[in-house]
């Protein structure tokens, strides 16, 4: 029964019908059940009425037209293009949408913020949702399973929610640009991101992995480190990062 | 009046043709390339000669660098059908290890492929094989016949065809020619998936898209299937979902990306993808008119 | 039409339930380079939307290249196939194309147009439901469309669509599309060719192809893909004949389960009908239909099934099982419709394997009563058929075969033949009735000669002379090469001192005169053989030139070899199989060849065997080589 996701114009044809309903002498309840409006709604659509008439009733649009948001000029998408696929301000494990907003300021003098940075990030399908970790714990799925055995031990060592980090790498399809991404979670779901024209390599992963502040715990999707014998060493020396893979397929559910 | 549907027809005109190379050959053999083609004429087979198992066994020439999944599929396929399974390797090939990666795929394929099959036949005396080609696969198989005759050096002589008119098959040959048959000409591509699905038949994981960890190759993604693929100083595989639409040697093979991990979402992307089933395969670039030249040569 | 992306995009699963139940159309197209036949498959490929993506795009880098429609989408590209006719620009053989749609899979045969591919033409549409004859609205009904109207009412096609395409460049004429009906119509009585459609077309512009055109109101019939969609293929027809299965393979896994393997001709088969298995005539009852996937309560013309009996009777593959009351009939001479396929022409009285369903046997054309011109239909004499030639012949068989006319059955009335020497399929037929035996078949006169045995023994007979020294190896040799010959079936005989010294040759000796005298019975002897058609094989020292030659000169060019199994004294001595060298030494023989007697070597022989350098085996295979050179053997 969500009206969330109704247009304006079927909402407002509902609130009539309620206030019709509601003429007729049917309690809030039953025009609630009727028109699918919660009762508040149905409440507050007779309120209006009572107040203003019918010309009241009817909801305004919500939001800006289309094409009408805030986007950012082509000067400004180029250089934030720039940033990510450079390497990210040092001691940072990749670029988050306030480093973006420095670089923005110092090299342009523009002051966007960081809202407007990852609303960008969803335009250019880089932006990416943390999984739904904790609530794995002590499920009887393959999932929960896999999180008891493999991330619950790591997890009890880094009990600091700064110490936790979860991420990936993935190829995002964009139009117009090769782009593999390496994307972080840190606490709070904070998004760090790096871009790269080819698939990232050892180097890459160690650089980024090597500035998080340790110990730390990061649950990593999408590469397979042990290939790499380096990787693979250099890991096995850290001893206070742990990297958890991400099992194939495992079907994680993001927050 | 019963109307039979087209792949009833399809199946029908394909178990008169196996029964036809049993009756009228002296010792057949069925191609298994693990694939989907050999999973629909695996199951053919079957139908023809049941309630027996068919009466031949099953040559897989094995390149040593299949994926791992058409391994343990075919083997426990063999078990469960309870046919005779032939595993041939070219031994020349093992001791000079010739791979795709030292040798290119060119030469990997002709001599581990093309020369492991002559081979084989001429190691057991086969007379007449089955293979799962169509005609619908490439450009040069449009007039290939059901019964293609090979020489004693296993060539195809283009003027040396015989028509096939109605449902007759001249099966006669001289000592040491042979018969390669495809009992799968008039099958699309379309046909066999629907076919697979409506017969639920067991076809090799990779075929559904998953999470596999695949490297670039020209373009192409390859997957890391074990640890003899060589990769660059500092690459790591990506682990990416992908699927296979073709399946061979598994540097030379391609994958794409895709969601589709069931039959139905499998075919879908087929007929909403348009890129050639053979794109997926290395090989067939090599040079033009490859297959012909290939077919000529004896390989299949 | 085509497959609608949206269905399948949105709901795969309804859109592949609604391809579950798709017929199946089998049709040719006749026409040639010329009158759009390739432009019009290429656009019903094309429009079917099954196209890959990297086709489209090789065909039109390809239009631009080899295109005929300047650099525009060339669809005639799209079915051209084998590397070495790109460049001709003109298909030759049957190429099988493949497209679908929401109705139906369709399967194309696509044959060449011109007169020599005759063969072609009918090898395609002897499996095709439907045909398409491709007419030119510029050029009208030509000789072309006779000769592919003749061929399809020859193999008996039940559906002809007459496409009168390139109707773009005749003004899209109602007037001209008339004329061209009335006259084909006039045509086509004569042929006895009924269900006809006529279709106004313009393959490269679209018009009435898939969509009907807005240039030609007055035309309401069909669409072709309207017509290929829906027209009824022969199934009900086949199901009311009457039940023929062709048993291919008799199927005994165990004691218990006997089943006759084979594809439904005609007619429907349940459990409990009472059958007839020709051509031996017992009956019996089928007890199950056998399938993989569980036995049936019914089959119809087109399934593959294994039938199971009530009684123990004994049945073979070739046997035929009908139904009891109209059973196939059995005889062992016919008259036919003959195509020839083959550069060697036909000769009557040659014995051919004829291949009738799962029958095979030995067939020979006793008369060809007369030849039938494919573009006059004017009926020739003629004492042979050639390549692509078409004849009405009679046909005796080694034994009698159970059988149906063809115009009532393309599977139990339509045969190969087949040579019984190169194993090439060298012609195509359609039998019409038995003869009865009352009625005059004498073999058509052929003198019995040698070309008449060697025929009937499928080889050209020669006299392969091993001469050289005592132990040289001619014996082992030529024995060799005898088991060779048989093996792939030639008739042979070997003619050497153990079989002749003893017999024929038992007065002679061996002074010169005698051994002259030796080689002379030997070299006639032979000579007889040839006649009667043998490949004779003479091992025998025969150390002098002129007695060679004189043997040589009996016989006729090129059925004379000799060979020379060339062996150095020294050598032949060591080996002494029988220890005659020893006794020669010691003076106990007398006029030895090699001691004391002259042997004189081929100075040019036909086959040289250096049998120091090579062992038995290789000699053998390098004799076998020769004969094949000289086209002796296949």
């Amino acid at each position: 029964m969500s009206t969330k996701h109704l247009s304006p114009e079927v909402l407002s044809e509902r609130r009539k019908k309620a206030v019709r309903l509601r003429l007729d002498g049917h309690t809030v309840a039953v025009a609630s059940q009727q028109t699918g409006l919660s009762a508040p709604t149905v409440s507050a659509a007779w309120k209006a009425f009572r107040e203003g008439g019918w010309a009241a009733v009817p909801v305004k649009p919500r939001g800006r037209s289309k094409g009408q948001g805030n986007t950012l000029s082509a000067a400004a998408q180029a250089l934030l293009w720039d940033g990510l696929y450079a390497p990210a301000p040092r001691r940072m494990p990749g670029w988050s949408s306030a480093a973006l907003a420095d670089l923005a300021n110092e090299r342009l003098g523009l002051r966007l913020t960081q809202r407007a940075i990852e609303h960008w990030w969803e335009t250019e399908e880089l932006k990416h949702y943390p999984w739904a970790l904790a609530a794995l714990a002590k499920k009887r799925t393959l999932a929960g399973r896999w999180f008891d055995k493999a991330v619950a031990p790591a997890f009890l060592r880094c009990q600091n929610a700064e110490q936790r980090w979860q991420g990936g790498v993935r190829r995002v399809a964009h139009a117009h640009r090769a782009l593999y991404q390496i994307y972080l979670h840190g606490v709070r779901g904070k998004l760090y991101m790096r871009c790269f024209e080819h698939p990232p390599t050892a180097c890459d992963y160690q650089t980024m992995l090597s500035r998080l502040t340790q110990p730390a715990v990061v649950v990593f999707h999408g590469a397979m480190f042990s290939a790499n014998q380096e990787l693979a060493e250099w890991l096995a020396s850290q001893t206070s990062l742990t990297v958890v893979a991400v099992p194939a397929d495992l079907g994680l559910e993001h927050r | 009046m019963t109307s039979l549907t087209h792949l009833q027809r399809l199946e029908a005109e394909s178990i008169q043709i196996m029964r036809e190379v049993v009756a009228e050959t002296e010792n057949p053999v069925m191609l298994y390339s693990v694939g989907k083609d050999s999973a629909v004429m695996l199951h053919l087979a079957r139908k023809a000669f049941a309630p027996s198992p068919p009466p031949f066994p099953l040559l897989h020439v094995d390149t040593r660098w299949k994926f791992q999944a058409m391994y343990d599929f075919r083997d426990k396929m063999a078990e469960d059908i309870g046919m005779d399974l032939i595993v041939h390797i070219n031994p020349e090939g093992v001791e000079k290890d010739i791979n795709p990666f030292t040798h290119g795929s060119a030469i990997h394929t002709d001599v581990m492929k093309t020369e492991g099959l002559k081979q084989a036949l001429d190691k057991y005396g086969f007379d007449a094989a089955f293979g799962g080609a169509r005609r619908d696969e490439e450009k040069s198989r449009a007039k290939e016949r059901v019964f293609s005759f090979r020489t004693a050096q296993h060539r195809w002589d283009p003027k040396n065809q015989r028509p096939e008119l109605w449902k007759l098959y001249n099966t006669r040959k001289h000592p040491k020619e042979s018969i390669r048959v495809f009992p799968l000409s008039n099958w699309t591509e379309l046909d066999i998936w629907q076919y697979i699905h409506l017969q639920n038949i067991p076809i090799v994981p990779l075929y559904y898209a998953a999470e596999r960890p695949v490297v670039e190759r020209d373009g192409a993604l390859i997957m890391v299937d074990d640890d003899r693929m060589p990769l660059e100083p500092g690459e790591v595989p990506m682990m990416r979902k992908v699927r296979f639409r073709t399946l061979g040697c598994y540097p030379l093979t391609g994958a794409v990306e895709s969601e589709a991990d069931t039959l139905p979402a499998i075919i879908q992307e087929m007929l909403l993808t348009k890129t050639s089933e053979r794109q997926g395969r290395v090989i067939d670039h090599d040079s033009s008119a490859s297959m012909e030249k290939k077919k000529q040569e004896g390989y299949f | 039409m085509s497959h609608s992306s949206g269905l399948i995009a949105e709901d795969i699963e309804g859109y592949l339930k609604s391809h579950e139940h798709k017929g199946l159309l089998r049709f040719i197209t006749c026409g040639s380079v010329d009158d759009g036949k390739s432009t019009l498959i290429g656009r019903l490929l094309f429009e079917s939307k099954l196209l890959f993506e990297d086709q489209l795009a090789a065909i039109e880098a390809d239009s631009k290249k080899y295109g005929t429609q300047g650099g525009d989408m060339d669809f005639a590209l799209l079915v051209d196939g084998l590397a070495a006719e790109r460049e001709q620009g003109i298909t030759i053989d049957v190429a099988y194309r493949f497209f679908s749609t929401e109705k139906r899979k369709f399967i194309v045969a696509d044959t060449p147009g011109h007169e020599q591919y005759t063969r072609n033409m009918v090898t395609g549409a002897s499996t095709a439901d439907a045909a398409i004859l491709m007419v030119d609205a510029r050029h009208g009904i030509l000789t072309q469309t006779r000769r592919h109207s003749f061929l399809m009412s020859l193999m008996g096609m039940r559906h002809i669509i007459v496409a009168i395409n390139k109707m773009d460049l005749v003004d899209y004429s109602k007037a001209r599309y008339d004329q061209i009906v009335d006259e084909y119509r006039g045509f086509a009585k004569q042929l006895g060719l009924e269900n006809i459609t006529f279709i106004p077309m313009s393959a490269l512009k679209g018009d009435n192809v898939i969509e009907h055109s807005a240039k030609m109101p007055w035309y309401h019939g069909t669409t072709l893909m309207g017509y290929l969609e829906t027209v009824e293929v022969d199934d009900e027809r086949l199901q009311r004949s009457p039940f023929r299965m062709p048993v291919q393979w008799v199927n005994r896994p165990n004691l218990d389960f006997r089943g006759f393997t084979g594809m439904i001709a005609s007619g429907v088969v349940r459990p409990g009908d009472q059958i007839r298995v020709q051509p031996s005539g017992k009956t019996s009852t089928v007890s199950r239909i056998y399938t993989f996937d569980g036995d049936l309560d019914e089959a119809v013309a087109g399934q593959s099934i294994t039938l199971l009996l009530d009684d123990e009777i004994d049945i073979s593959r070739g046997d035929i099982i009908s139904g009891i009351d109209q059973p196939a009939h059995t005889a062992d001479q016919f008259e036919t419709t003959l195509v020839w396929m083959h550069d060697a022409p036909l000769l009557p009285g040659r014995p051919y394997l004829m291949k009738l369903g799962t029958q095979t046997v030995t067939a020979t054309v006793t008369d060809i009563k007369y030849q039938v011109n494919v573009n006059t239909l004017e009926h020739t004499a003629g004492k042979q058929l050639d390549l692509n030639g078409i004849g009405v012949c009679t046909i005796s068989l080694s034994r009698a075969v159970a059988f149906d006319a063809y115009k009532d059955n393309q599977d139990t009335g339509g045969f190969i033949l087949i040579d019984r020497m190169t194993n090439n399929t060298v012609g195509a037929g359609m039998l019409h009735f038995a003869l009865r035996r009352s009625q005059n078949i004498h073999m058509q006169h052929v003198d019995i000669d040698k070309q008449a045995r060697a025929l009937a023994k499928g080889q050209k007979p020669a006299v392969l002379w091993f001469t050289g020294l005592s132990g040289a190896g001619k014996s082992t040799i030529a024995n060799l090469v005898e088991k060779k010959l048989f093996g792939s079936g030639q008739h042979t005989y070997l003619l050497d001192g153990d079989n002749v010294r003893h017999g024929l040759n038992r007065d002679l000796g061996f002074t010169d005169a005698d051994r002259v005298e030796n080689v002379r019975r030997v070299a006639e002897t032979a000579k007889l053989m040839v006649d009667a058609g043998l490949i004779v094989m003479s091992a025998f020292i025969s150390p002098f030139r002129s007695e060679r030659q004189l043997a040589r000169d009996l016989l006729e060019e090129g059925e004379f070899i000799e060979i020379y199994v060339d062996a150095p004294l020294d050598v032949v001595e060591a080996r002494d199989p029988k220890g005659l060298y020893k006794k020669a030494r010691r003076g106990e023989l007398k006029n030895f060849t090699g001691i004391d007697s002259a042997y004189e070597a081929p100075q040019a022989p036909d086959v040289h065997l250096k049998t120091a350098e090579m062992n038995a085996e290789e000699a053998a295979d390098a004799v076998i080589d020769a004969l094949r050179e000289r086209g002796l053997i296949s």
